[in-house]
């Protein structure tokens, strides 16, 4: 009997009612041990139950046990050899986006990559990367990539495990083998990997009756049928922009969402400094306004549908001229294509100066097709190319057949077959193709018609969520794999760390159905093995390098042979509401794949200048026309489905056209980029839900304005600016964005220093004297082109904050380094694109030095402009003094999320060599200090001084066109002293006398002589101020 | 001993007409009427109804102005709407524009008292509380500003283990002492020249609370030759002290502005004109302030005509001045041909914030223009007005300088609009909560007039008749 019940005493202490009134079922309650336990479970137990639990009790504990026993402590007491923890090692691997690799060398730091950077030796990067791949590390460490094996049945999620999708496995695929795979469909993203297609190979001979699809949004199909018209296989077009002198490209953005951009940016650089040596000059027909657009010496800005008669009537052209030879020659003389746009003066002085160009720059020519034009029109491209003699000097021809692309026919039986219910596997090999397979498909409808529907993916996403069994894929820096970049190059991918979340590479699951090998290592050795390179020596440092030196593709030399006349489009949009629309990759999230990265979701777009959400980009007359403006929403139509989707006016983008960035409007992308069951909106506009598969490149559409608004965000011209505000812009942009053509350099160099004339500038002080390292740099705006990938190089390296669409909306982004971009030009249909990248100066005479009331911003004795986090206050002072406007306020705590339960993941991104900084301060670029430091710290162990191109700020390292140099100011031979005594370099703002320490070298163009029209940006008269 | 009924009745023109020329202190003839309507406030157990009405007005905007502090403290800045390029939004307007309204008391005290204008006597005290109460308000700006307001202490020149001085040529470092040597003579002055008024209300308090606590506040005060003589020597000392600071604290606040090289700021004009700006907005104030309280305690007779007249010629004087700087700045910046300056003005007048700019030119500018007539002069009503937009016009001009040439300054691209969140808006009226508690609480338990010098300005102060102005000495 409890003690409660012998309440005799004088005072009596109750705890309910029930107590004071001892009711029978307070006395039942206190005579049972466990009063809230299920009732009767241990009062009546017998002893077998008793046993069983107890017996099961033990069994679980074991087992849980059991799983740490793998793990192997090691204590750096006895470390390995030449393992420093703190210190960074770095690896070689890669990164394959649509079947091209990226060759990257990643550092990590005890065991936790924090900084992805390019491939110094690797022909196709030099080093460089683009910005997908620099987020790379976000993407890893994303919080909300999916963390196990789920067994899915309608909306319920049961966690599993591989050891059960095995178990499933075996049981099905041995059934599947047994029938040689009826009923089993594979779709698989586009790959090049070897190893991965030595796997293919294998599945197919075990399952030779399994459909299987090739599938990736941004694939095109129609490039494999041009090319094998002229080349007589699947080519690919391996450009030496180096080479050539003069570059057409038909709306193939070489040098922004190209496979190879960061190859062409390199090599394209190489020909923009007039100082070394003869320049090149780029020509580009697009209808949107790309990255390689702003960097042409002449755009014209066509329709995607009008490029193919374009490229005719330059052929007609260039037949006048009688500079090439064309089989169907005779036709093409007899019948010119006319009228239309070609009527136009302009299209005509354009032609045939371009003609012109092309003809005596033969052999030293290039031409350039965007894959998403018809097939027509890539081989008349590239057979321009080879009637030009242009073959085996600035083009190569690569034998691509065995690489596959995306198979729309496949993909069509595919659902034919499904919706049948003819399949009855599928298995997704790491695609999406629910969220991105063309819309008149209706692929999701028929996917519910499949009964085992496996889904191998980073995220659980629009594919995940209504597929049987989801599978967490690895990250490219989990596993092993290999890839060819754009050249051919075998390039290899090794993990450089264990997979977070159990993940598994698309190869280690085919060899896991296939109930082979599972080791992704053991596929990509054996492939390299295969191969016949060498022994274990040579695979180690196969490895180390990251790829096979030499390896490369089988060339293809082409033939003039006869091509059918492309679609002839000749006619001039006329205000109507049915325009083209041109389905576009986006230069941030790609095709959606890269969605939920904070980084890229924030990155602004290089000519948009918008974050957090895509826009259907417009002509200023087009969107006039049709009664739209930036921020209207429009429906857009074809056939029966449409969407809503905002504008952004684009000017320069081609009239009568529209071009749609795809990879937005995620429902199941994350918590990023939108996660519908979470009630996390998507971020833009699903252009999918538009794109059907009789057109993937572009199509015509109706479109509507529907009357409504939407708010986007950009971080350049936040609010629209007023006339008074254009008119500022447009007087001060030739003081700020330096430039001119060539002939104007050639007549005098230095004409860039003479823009703004000011009286001397004087210092009221002695100012300190340099006797040590005077660090500086320089960026080249003839080379740079806009890509943005120091943006993102920069946030990975100096922990720099995602604050997402409001806060950029109130103009609180946190990017140290920004590109800015300006127009230029009267006729906003015609304008032309400068870029900038802006960020800390590091003057001399600091303007914000001067007014933080708490010196938390000083000079160092080496010149830099530091600023000291722990002593900042956070009066912003600091901010509105300075006339760059490149320092950024943490308005709040930024790295909140850090500590949301869940994300704590997200703490390994972090670089361990920069302060994540709090609440309330002020934070700007640092040109790398870190960097510096560690310089300097293996420079003083071997006593020696820093040399020259010891220390590369992330974003210098990343440029792909080599546009930013580093280094000591008082070192003469230094690259970064070299470019600050060129002609061109000036100071921004200089007459303010803050003696920057950046310089910037004015931008030179090279327009043909006969356009001389051509007005040029800015550096027209002379400025006294 | 004639005694008048009441002279609240009284309308203000026949208050003013009854002495002819106007005397600064009407229908009271004897000393004892000044001590009676002055004390009597204090003294009485019950305010009028309006007082409590506006206390507890005045209390809800203090307790939404703690509550915004709170959540600024726990939350950030970012709960305002500064963003880059504008990093000082309302904080720094709400403090200059309060800074400016605590000029008039140090000019109407210090100033007027050494050019010998008799007729500040009554509204001197007012204004000084005034001036006082808008530096509390001022100081609280500057100081919830920051972003790590832990550890704004560093702003002073402490020595400290980390042997950092805070950075001597900042001009945020210059107005933490110009301010601060502001608030502390002006309370000096204010607390000195209340001493022997508390002491008068120490004799005749009747509970023992009252005695003891005026009683310390009154400092001993027996009203002694001695102390009279001493006490005139001080308080022409801190007189002469307070005179250089009316100039001074506004020329420093200015410099926040002048010393950064934002085109908009970056002009040498600032001091001056912020001057006349804060004495203008201080006047309005005083005005804002004296006409209601006048009407609600009595002191019709005290604060006349004459001096709402004076106040409002003073008002039309500095709005012409700071019209004259508006101008003059235009002019500048097409005369120094500097195209970032020219710009900038172009912009504040007719780019995105022209409404800002438009509302202050006419608040400021166009409205005191009225007071050239003496009709207006004497209409109470449109006086009452016209100070409230004055108060409206130097608050746009300090958003205006701050804010316009913030949005847009030397690259396009970083351009961008500033607007406020309702935080902002709601600090700032919480500022006026924090004012106008103060100052009931002043009017309820202080002297709101200077009792001992509107005796001094009074015919019975000069029985050989009235040879020149006030005489102390």
């Amino acid at each position: 009997m409890s003690s409660l019940n012998r309440s005799e005493s004088t005072k009596h202490y109750w705890r309910s009612l029930d107590h004071l009134e001892e009711t029978p079922e307070f006395q039942e309650m206190v005579a049972k041990e466990f009063p809230a336990g299920p009732d009767g479970e241990w009062s009546d137990t017998s002893r077998r139950r008793f046993l069983q639990l107890m017996g099961a009790s033990v069994a679980l504990g074991t087992a849980s046990s059991c799983r740490w026993q793998k793990e192997t402590l090691m204590p750096f007491a006895d470390r390995p050899e030449g393992w420093v923890p703190g210190k960074p090692r770095h690896y070689s691997t890669s990164m394959e986006v649509t079947g091209v690799g990226q060759a990257l060398t990643v550092t990590s730091y005890d065991g936790r990559p924090t900084k992805i950077e390019g491939n110094q030796a690797h022909p196709s990067s030099l080093g460089a990367t683009n910005s997908w791949a620099q987020a790379g590390t976000l993407g890893l460490y994303d919080p909300d990539r999916s963390r196990g094996v789920l067994a899915l049945e309608g909306d319920k999620e049961t966690p599993s495990s591989w050891k059960s999708f095995s178990a499933f496995s075996k049981i099905e695929f041995a059934r599947l083998s047994a029938t040689q795979g009826e009923g089993l469909a594979i779709v698989a993203p586009i790959t090049s990997s070897p190893s991965f297609l030595r796997a293919r190979r294998q599945f197919q001979k075990t399952f030779p009756k399994a459909l299987w699809v090739d599938w990736e949004a941004c694939s095109y199909q129609a490039e494999a049928m041009g090319t094998e018209r002229v080349f007589g296989k699947a080519a690919r077009g391996i450009y030496d922009l180096d080479k050539a002198d003069v570059i057409l490209s038909l709306e193939d953005d070489l040098m922004g969402t190209h496979p190879n951009a960061v190859r062409h940016s390199r090599d394209f650089a190489t020909r923009r400094k007039p100082e070394d040596g003869p320049m090149n000059r780029l020509w580009v027909v697009e209808a949107n306004h790309s990255l390689t657009g702003a960097l042409a010496d002449h755009r014209f800005a066509l329709r995607s549908g009008q490029i193919g008669a374009f490229l005719v009537a330059l052929e007609a052209e260039l037949l006048k001229k009688g500079g090439i030879k064309i089989p169907e020659a005779r036709q093409l003389m007899k019948n010119p294509p006319q009228g239309g746009f070609l009527a136009k003066d302009k299209v005509k002085a354009l032609l045939k100066a371009l003609a012109q160009d092309l003809l005596q720059a033969k052999g030293k020519s290039l031409v350039a097709v965007g894959a998403h034009q018809p097939a027509e029109v890539i081989a008349r491209a590239h057979r321009l190319n080879v009637l030009l003699g242009s073959v085996g000097k600035t083009v190569t021809y690569a034998d691509v057949s065995r690489i596959p692309t995306a198979n729309l026919s496949a993909s069509t039986e595919l659902v034919a077959r499904m919706r049948q219910g003819s399949v009855q596997t599928l298995i997704t090999l790491g695609g999406n193709p629910v969220y991105d397979m063309p819309a008149d498909l209706n692929f999701a409808a028929a996917y519910g018609k499949v009964k085992n529907r496996i889904h191998l993916g980073h995220y659980l996403d629009e594919t995940g969520v209504v597929s049987t069994w989801h599978l967490p894929q690895a990250h490219f820096l989990e596993c092993w794999n290999d890839s060819l970049s754009w050249n051919g190059t075998w390039t290899l991918a090794q993990p450089t760390m264990e997979p977070l979340w159990s993940g598994r590479s698309a190869t280690e699951l085919l060899g896991l159905v296939m109930g082979g090998e599972t080791s992704g290592e053991a596929w990509v050795h054996q492939a390299w093995s295969d191969a016949g390179l060498g022994g274990e020596t040579e695979w180690r440092k196969t490895v180390q390098a990251g790829f096979v030196a030499g390896s490369s593709l089988e060339t293809l030399r082409g033939t003039s042979a006869p091509l059918p006349l492309p679609k002839m489009e000749l006619n001039i949009w006329q205000a109507s509401d049915s325009i083209e629309v041109t389905f576009a990759s986006d230069p941030s999230v790609f095709d959606g794949r890269f969605a939920n990265s904070g980084w890229l979701q924030e990155l602004p777009d290089p000519m948009t200048k918008l974050t957090w959400d895509n826009a259907a980009l417009m002509a200023p007359s087009t969107a006039s026309a049709l009664g739209l403006t930036t921020g209207s929403m429009a429906k857009f139509a074809i056939d029966d489905r449409s969407i809503e989707m905002a504008v952004y006016v684009m000017p320069g983008h081609a009239q009568g056209c529209a071009t749609l960035p795809m990879g937005y409007g995620r429902t199941d992308a994350g918590h990023v980029a939108g996660l519908v069951a979470d009630r996390v909106t998507p971020t833009g506009f699903n252009v999918f839900l538009l794109r059907g598969s009789e057109a993937l490149g572009f199509s015509l559409a109706s479109v509507q304005g529907t009357g409504e608004t939407y708010t986007l965000v950009s971080t350049q011209d936040h609010h629209i600016i007023d006339e008074i505000g254009m008119e500022g812009r447009a007087d001060r942009l030739g003081d700020l964005v330096r430039g001119g053509d060539l002939d104007e350099w050639e007549q005098q160099p230095d004409f860039a220093q003479h823009v703004v004339h000011h009286p001397p500038l004087k210092s009221l002080w002695e100012e300190h004297k340099y006797e040590g390292y005077r660090w500086g740099m320089s960026i080249d705006l003839s080379t740079c082109t806009g890509c943005s990938a120091c943006t993102i190089a920069c946030q990975s390296e100096n922990n720099i904050p995602v604050v997402g669409k409001d806060e950029v909306f109130r103009g609180r982004e946190m990017a140290w380094i920004r590109m800015d971009r300006y127009f230029t030009g009267s006729d906003p249909d015609e304008a032309e694109a400068v870029h900038q990248p802006v960020s800390c100066q590091q003057c001399e005479m600091a303007p914000c030095e001067q007014v933080c009331p708490v010196a938390a911003t000083t000079h160092t004795s080496e010149g830099l402009n530091d600023m000291v986090y722990n002593r900042c206050i956070g009066t912003r002072y600091c901010s509105n003094n300075c006339p760059y406007k490149v320092r950024r306020f943490n308005y709040f705590n930024c790295n909140l999320d850090l500590e949301e339960t869940g994300s704590e993941v997200l703490k390994l991104v972090k670089n361990p060599d920069v302060t994540v900084r709090s609440r309330g301060v002020m934070e700007k670029c640092t040109y790398c200090v870190q960097r510096i430091q560690s310089a300097r710290i293996e420079a003083h162990t071997h006593e020696q001084k820093i040399q020259d191109g010891d220390i590369t700020p992330a974003c210098a390292q990343v440029c792909p066109s080599n546009a930013i140099q580093f280094g000591d100011l008082n070192d003469k031979t230094s690259k970064v002293r070299i470019a600050h005594d060129n002609d061109r370099a000036y100071a921004m703002l200089g007459e303010l006398n803050n003696k920057p320490r950046t310089a910037f070298l004015a931008r030179i163009r090279n327009p043909h002589p006969s356009l001389a029209a051509h007005d040029s940006q800015g550096a027209g008269e002379v400025r006294h101020g | 001993m004639a005694k008048y009924a009441n002279v609240n009745e009284l309308s203000d023109s026949q208050l003013d007409n009854l002495l002819e020329p106007p005397a600064l202190v009407q229908n009271a003839e004897t000393f004892h009427d000044i001590t009676e309507s002055v004390c009597s406030i204090a003294e009485a157990d019950r305010m009028p109804r309006s007082w409590y009405v506006l206390f507890t007005l005045a209390l809800c905007f203090l307790g939404v102005l703690g509550a915004m502090i709170f959540h600024l403290f726990t939350t950030g800045v970012g709960v305002w709407g500064n963003n880059q390029p504008v990093a000082w939004g309302f904080p720094i307007v709400n403090f200059v524009f309060w800074v400016g309204i605590g000029h008039a008391g140090t000019l109407i005290s210090a100033v007027l008292y050494l050019f010998r204008q008799g007729w500040r006597t009554g509204i001197n005290r007012f204004s000084e509380a005034m001036t006082i109460f808008a530096v509390c308000c001022a100081g609280l700006f500057p100081a919830i500003h920051v972003g790590r307001v832990w550890v704004i202490y560093w702003v002073f020149p402490i020595p400290n283990q980390m042997d950092m001085w805070p950075n001597f040529r900042s001009p945020l470092l210059w107005d933490v002492f110009a301010v601060g040597t502001y608030f502390t003579v002006s309370l000096l002055f204010w607390y000195m020249g209340m001493v022997p008024d508390l002491a008068t209300q120490r004799d005749r308090a009747k509970t023992k609370l009252r005695q003891f606590l005026y009683g310390i506040f009154a400092l001993g005060w027996n009203g002694s030759n001695r102390h009279w003589h001493r006490y005139e020597r001080a308080y022409l000392l801190l007189a002469a002290l307070a005179t250089p600071l009316v100039l001074s604290v506004h020329s420093v606040v200015s410099f926040d502005f002048a010393v950064a090289q934002i085109p908009g700021w970056h002009t040498t004009i600032f001091p001056p004109y912020f001057v006349a700006g804060a004495i203008f907005s201080g006047f309005a104030m005083v005005l804002t302030l004296s006409i209601p309280a006048r009407a609600l305690f009595g002191f019709k007779h005290i604060i006349t005509m004459r001096h709402i007249e004076l106040m409002c010629k003073v008002i039309m004087c500095t709005g012409m001045l700071v019209g004259y700087a508006y101008a003059m700045e235009f002019f500048m910046a097409w005369y120094s041909g500097n195209r970032y300056e020219g710009f900038t003005f172009v912009n504040r007048a007719f780019g995105p914030y022209a409404w800002a700019y438009w509302t202050m030119v006419s608040c400021n500018v166009i409205s005191p223009q009225i007071f050239w007539f003496k009709r207006a002069r004497r209409c109470i009503p449109l006086i009452f007005v016209i100070s409230i937009f004055v108060n409206i016009g130097m608050w746009f001009e300090r958003f205006v300088i701050t804010v316009t040439s913030l949005n847009r300054d030397f690259l396009p691209s970083s351009w961008n609009y500033f607007s406020p969140t309702i935080v902002d808006i709601l600090t700032l009226a919480g500022s006026f909560g924090l004012f106008f508690t103060l100052f009931l609480l002043f009017c309820r338990w202080l002297p709101q007039v200077a009792i001992s010098e509107v005796k001094n300005v009074m015919p019975s102060a000069h029985p050989h008749g009235n040879h020149g102005e006030v005489n102390h000495d």
